[in-house]
Parts: C-alpha cells; sequence; structure tokens
C-alpha cells in the first residue's frame, strides 16, 4: 500500500483554499483585530510608563509651601510633568487636568497641624481632584509626592529654626540626602524597558486567531462524515491513520502561515506604517517553535470539537463561543495584570494564557528555552487531551 | 454479528448468506432493516462477530488484500461539492493508485465529459448519482457494491444508471445492489436477499424467491421471527 497521505493532504489543502469565508475568517478576522488594536492601544501601553502625567496646582495660600511643591515635583517627577502649572482658583474652574491639586486657603496652619500630629478639618486639606479613567497607580504616585514634598517644607523649616552648629549640619546634609538621582538602575527582564504595543498584542491576537482553525477544521470533518465520504474512503487501500493525518495536516500548515502573515503584519509593516519602531531582537527560531505547539494545540482543539459536535452548524456556534471565552480567560482580550488575583488563577485553565506566556517570554523576556518548555508542555498536553478525547469520540460516519 | 456502540439490539444477527460471483445480488428491505450495515461489514468498515467470511477468495481479515478488488458506491453523494467533477475524480483516482487516462474513460461512461470541469454543487441530482457510481468503478473493481444507487434520481437518470449496471454485469463484474423498492430487483438482479431487523429472511435465485409472491414471503419471514 503506498502511503496516500499527499494526495489526501493536498486535496483538503486545495478545497480549503476555496473557501472563502474560511479563508476571511481565519486571516481578515486576526489581521483586522491586530492592526485596530495595536494603533488602538498604543496610548493605554506607552501610558503605563513613558507619558507625563497633567497635574495641575491650585493656590490661595499664604506660604512657600505651593512653590516648593511644585519644586519637588519637578524634581522628583521631572520626566512626568515638565511643565506642571501653578493655577489661581479662579483658572482652576476654566481648565481641565487628570489631576487638580488644590492646596487649603492657609496652608500654613496645614502645615502647622502636620507638624504637630493634630487632624485636620476639611478646610485644613489638600483636595486631589482626579479623571476617573485615570489609573489608580499615578494618582498614588502623585499623592505620595505630595506628602513628599510637604516632609521637604517642614525639614526645611525645622532647620531653619535650629541656631546651632548641627543646624548648620543638618541644613547641608537633608537636601542632599533628598537626592536620590542614580541611585536605582532600572533593567526590564529581557531588556525591554517599554513593551511596545505590537508586543503586547500581536502574538494574543496570532493565538486567537489560529484557535478558530477549529471552525474550518470541524465543519470540514463534519461535512466529510455527513456526505459519507469517510466511508467511501474507508473502502479505499488507505490506513486510517494517514486518512487522518492528511486531513487534519493542512490545518496546521494553515495555522502556521496564519501566523507568519499576522506576525508579519503585525510586527514588521505596521510598525513601518506607524513609526513605532519594533526591535525584532529575538530567537525566531523558539517563536517558530511556540508556534508549532500552539498550532499543535488549537488543532487537537479543533478535531475535538468535530468529533463532540454532530452538526456544522453546532461546532460552529460551540467553537466561536468556547474559543472566545477560552481567550477571555486567558488573557487575550483582558491582559492577565489586569485581572483580580483569583481570575489570574482561573486563567491557567486556557491554553491562550500558556500561549500568551510562551510568546512573551520570547518576544519580551527574551528567556530561554529552559523557561518557556514547561509551559509548551502544558500546551502539548493540551493537544494530547484534546487528541486523546477526539479519538474516544470519533466517527466515520453518522450512522 | 454486529451491534453499533450504545445500541440496544444487534443490527445484523444470524446472517449466512453465499452471493455467486458474476450474479448481480439483490438486497431488499426497509429503512434501518441492515442493509448498509451489511455492505459496511463487508467493505471493512464495520467489524462484527462473525464464524466464518469470506469475500472475493479471501478472508475478511485480509480486508487490506481485496479493498483494491471492491467499488462501493454509498447512498450518499460522497463526494466534494466545491471541487469539480474531474478534480474528484482524479483525487479518488490517485489513491487507487491509477492515472488519467481512467478518470477520462469514467467521465465518458458517465457521460459527464462535458460537464467535467463544473463544480459538483453545480451538477443536477442525477449528475452527482452518476459521477458517485463512476468513483466507484474507477479501478474496474471485480466486486461492485451499491448502496441505493438510485435514491432521488428522475426516472431518465435511473434508466441511464440501469443501462450502465447491466453492462458490468455483462462484463463479469459480481454486484450487490440495495435498494428498498422491489421493482428494481426484479428488473436487475438474478439472487435476491431478503433484509428486516437485522436478519436475513427469503435469499436465493429471484425466480424461486418471488414465486412464493414476495409480500406474503415478506410477512410469514416477519412472523416467524415472532414465534
Amino acid at each position: 500500500m503506498t502511503s496516500n497521505m499527499p494526495a489526501i493532504f493536498m486535496q483538503e489543502l486545495r478545497i480549503l483554499l476555496r473557501d472563502r469565508r474560511a479563508l476571511g475568517l481565519l486571516l481578515a478576522m486576526p489581521l483586522t483585530l491586530i492592526i485596530f488594536l495595536t494603533l488602538a492601544l498604543q496610548d493605554i501601553y506607552t501610558a503605563k510608563a513613558g507619558r507625563s502625567i497633567d497635574v495641575a496646582l491650585v493656590s490661595r495660600s499664604n506660604c512657600d509651601a505651593p512653590d516648593t511643591i511644585c519644586r519637588q515635583f519637578m524634581t522628583e517627577l521631572r520626566h512626568y510633568h515638565p511643565d506642571m502649572p501653578l493655577l489661581e482658583p479662579a483658572d482652576a474652574a476654566n481648565v481641565t487636568h487628570e489631576i487638580l491639586l488644590e492646596l487649603p486657603p492657609d496652608m500654613a496652619a496645614t502645615l502647622e497641624k502636620l507638624r504637630s500630629g493634630a487632624a485636620l478639618v476639611a478646610d485644613e486639606q489638600i483636595r486631589l481632584t482626579f479623571d476617573p479613567l485615570l489609573d489608580q497607580s499615578v494618582r498614588a504616585v502623585v499623592e505620595g509626592h505630595v506628602a513628599l514634598s510637604l516632609q521637604a517644607v517642614l525639614i526645611n523649616r525645622a532647620t531653619a529654626e535650629l541656631e546651632n552648629a548641627e543646624a548648620a549640619f543638618l541644613s547641608d546634609i537633608i537636601p542632599k540626602a533628598g537626592n536620590f538621582d542614580g541611585l536605582i538602575h532600572e533593567q526590564a527582564i529581557g531588556g525591554v524597558k517599554l513593551p511596545t504595543p505590537a508586543q503586547q498584542t500581536v502574538p494574543a491576537w496570532i493565538l486567537f486567531g489560529m484557535f478558530f482553525i477549529v471552525i474550518p477544521l470541524s465543519g470540514s470533518m463534519i461535512r466529510d462524515r455527513r456526505l459519507g465520504i469517510f466511508r467511501r474512503l474507508l473502502v479505499f487501500p488507505v490506513f486510517r491513520a494517514e486518512l487522518l493525518l492528511g486531513k487534519v495536516l493542512p490545518f496546521y500548515v494553515i495555522n502556521l502561515l496564519q501566523f507568519g502573515t499576522m506576525f508579519a503584519v503585525g510586527m514588521v509593516l505596521l510598525p513601518l506604517l506607524t513609526h513605532i519602531p519594533q526591535p525584532l531582537d529575538f530567537s525566531i527560531l523558539d517563536l517558530v517553535f511556540v508556534t508549532m505547539v500552539a498550532s499543535m494545540a488549537a488543532t487537537g482543539y479543533g478535531l475535538m470539537v468535530s468529533c463532540l459536535a454532530r452538526t456544522e452548524e453546532q461546532a460552529s456556534a460551540f467553537g466561536a463561543l468556547s474559543v472566545v471565552i477560552l481567550a477571555v480567560i486567558g488573557g487575550v482580550m483582558i491582559p492577565r495584570f489586569a485581572m483580580p488575583d483569583f481570575m489570574q488563577n482561573i486563567a491557567m485553565i486556557s491554553p491562550f494564557h500558556w500561549g500568551l506566556e510562551a510568546y512573551q517570554d520570547v518576544i519580551l523576556r527574551n528567556a530561554p528555552l529552559t523557561v518557556i518548555l514547561p509551559k509548551l508542555g502544558v500546551l502539548l498536553i493540551f493537544a494530547a487531551a484534546c487528541t486523546a478525547i477526539a479519538a474516544l469520540r470519533f466517527r466515520w460516519s453518522e450512522a | 454479528m454486529v451491534r453499533y456502540p450504545r445500541a440496544t439490539r444487534n443490527a445484523l444477527d444470524r446472517l449466512s448468506l453465499v452471493i455467486q460471483s458474476g450474479s448481480f445480488f439483490g438486497l431488499l428491505g426497509p429503512n434501518g432493516a441492515g442493509k448498509t450495515t451489511l455492505i459496511s461489514f463487508l467493505c471493512g468498515q464495520t467489524g462484527g462477530q462473525y464464524s466464518h467470511a469470506r469475500i472475493l477468495g479471501f478472508e475478511r481479515s485480509e480486508i487490506s488484500q481485496y479493498k483494491r478488488l471492491i467499488g462501493y458506491a454509498p447512498q450518499e453523494i460522497a463526494l466534494y461539492p466545491t471541487l469539480s467533477a474531474r478534480q474528484n475524480l482524479t483525487f479518488f483516482a490517485r489513491l487507487q493508485n491509477i492515472g488519467r487516462q481512467e478518470v477520462d474513460r469514467v467521465l465518458d461512461w458517465t457521460g459527464l465529459r462535458t460537464r467535467a470541469d463544473d463544480a459538483v454543487s453545480q451538477l443536477s441530482g442525477g449528475m452527482k448519482r452518476r459521477l458517485n457510481l463512476g468513483v466507484a468503478l474507477l479501478h474496474e473493481p471485480r466486486l461492485l457494491i451499491l448502496d441505493e444507487p438510485t435514491a432521488g434520481v428522475d426516472p431518465l437518470s435511473r434508466n441511464f444508471i440501469f443501462d450502465k449496471i447491466l453492462e458490468l454485469k455483462d462484463r463479469g463484474v459480481t454486484l450487490i445492489y440495495s435498494t428498498h423498492y422491489f421493482e428494481e430487483i426484479r428488473r436487475l438482479c438474478d439472487s435476491v436477499g431478503v433484509i428486516h431487523d437485522g436478519r436475513l429472511g427469503a435469499h436465493g435465485p429471484l425466480h424461486e424467491v418471488l414465486g412464493e409472491d414476495m409480500e406474503r414471503s415478506f410477512l410469514r419471514i416477519v412472523g416467524r421471527d415472532e414465534e
């Protein structure tokens, strides 16, 4: 018996390539998502570490605190807001800022109470008005710097009040002690300090697109079962294994082509068009390896759905819905870091989580294979489990 | 005996049958009687428990050796609808390791030469049936098994198929023809077996079985099972 797998493979590929709806689903849909989401989300991702925080200070105070606070902000947060305005109360109502710091009318009284540890009443508090859409961590940073500024004001006043030699010593030391420039050297894992939008979104949506192979794959399997093509082929001199392998392999190859296309558009073409630099200084070999394993998980899942569903409509509806749910759980649509702890744990049941982690290990962290392999192991177990379920439920015909 | 998973009764039970080489055997029975299951067993698609089964001189367990000698046309139009008639035939011919000239021969035989490059989905019901039959004939089998080959076919195409099948009979091909149309059996076959509830009732040469009046014979078999 000669090997008939190439003939079955080519036949299936020919049918698949003629199916414009399937190709549209597999390529156009994820490509559209990649292009739009990369462009739409670029501000959100850069906001995490790089854009300036729009803070304004309103003062009607009778002391030097506002100037000191501004100076403190300019020094400590100079990378973030080089141009923090100091507004009059009348002007504050006419402009919009992400954070508006409003000092109390009698700031001196507030400072005095802070020094003595007395409780502040409403009129003595600093009011912080913020945009409700602002990241909570940004608010915390600004609040921290207000506290630091006021500490500096209090220390300066205390040193000025001391008239002995130690005071002179302290007045010399304290300002210097507050200068922490160069204390911390920042270094991101893998050397990528600020991930680009493409690095964040492209792997996620590539995986999403790859898992949509479930629809054409299950549709094709169920169609062949319904039309009696499997039954007919069983009477041909064909091994059952080569029949199944020849049937599934084209979908695996399409999955890899899908990856290639989406990667090229998302990581090469899109950065060129948007002028957002996109470093490609990671191991392409590792990337291909991760893709091959992820594709096994995707085709294995498709095979399982094709054996559990009785009709093409069932497979299509269940396949699409389950992929979207797994993608949401796995962090494709909502990044895992934005999820609460219990959801982060639940994310681990989704193959998307492991696929995404493996991709980010390669693209962002430049991790060695030893770090990536356990994640790929989970994906392989997922693929094997799906294939085993498919084998148990497989039917050559509807009869 | 053949029983499908999760089924409550056997799909085939205590079946004993001899079909002479070169004969045209009709398998008659209502829907769900077990005709397709018997065909599946003969073709090696379905397993089962049996004491003795020889097909074309081979043991049933030697299915891989006699597969090449069997042609099978399922009751479904088991063709790829988006591909052309020629592409379908070429694919199935490749699996049989045979060349393009056989594809052309079958296109001529089925009368589809002028529609060879049309997608199967664009062909009429009768044309699809002819092509479905043609695929089974690509490798010129010694045993041709036809499972309800005229289902849903107009009278003109039905006659065309009958004429073609009788041509094969004249060439010495052994034919097993499953149907629930009594007229088809009477017109085509030289021997017949009546199957019901997975059991074979009256069977033998057509003139013997029909001589007893088919309908009464059928009723008598059911009555005997109930006794």
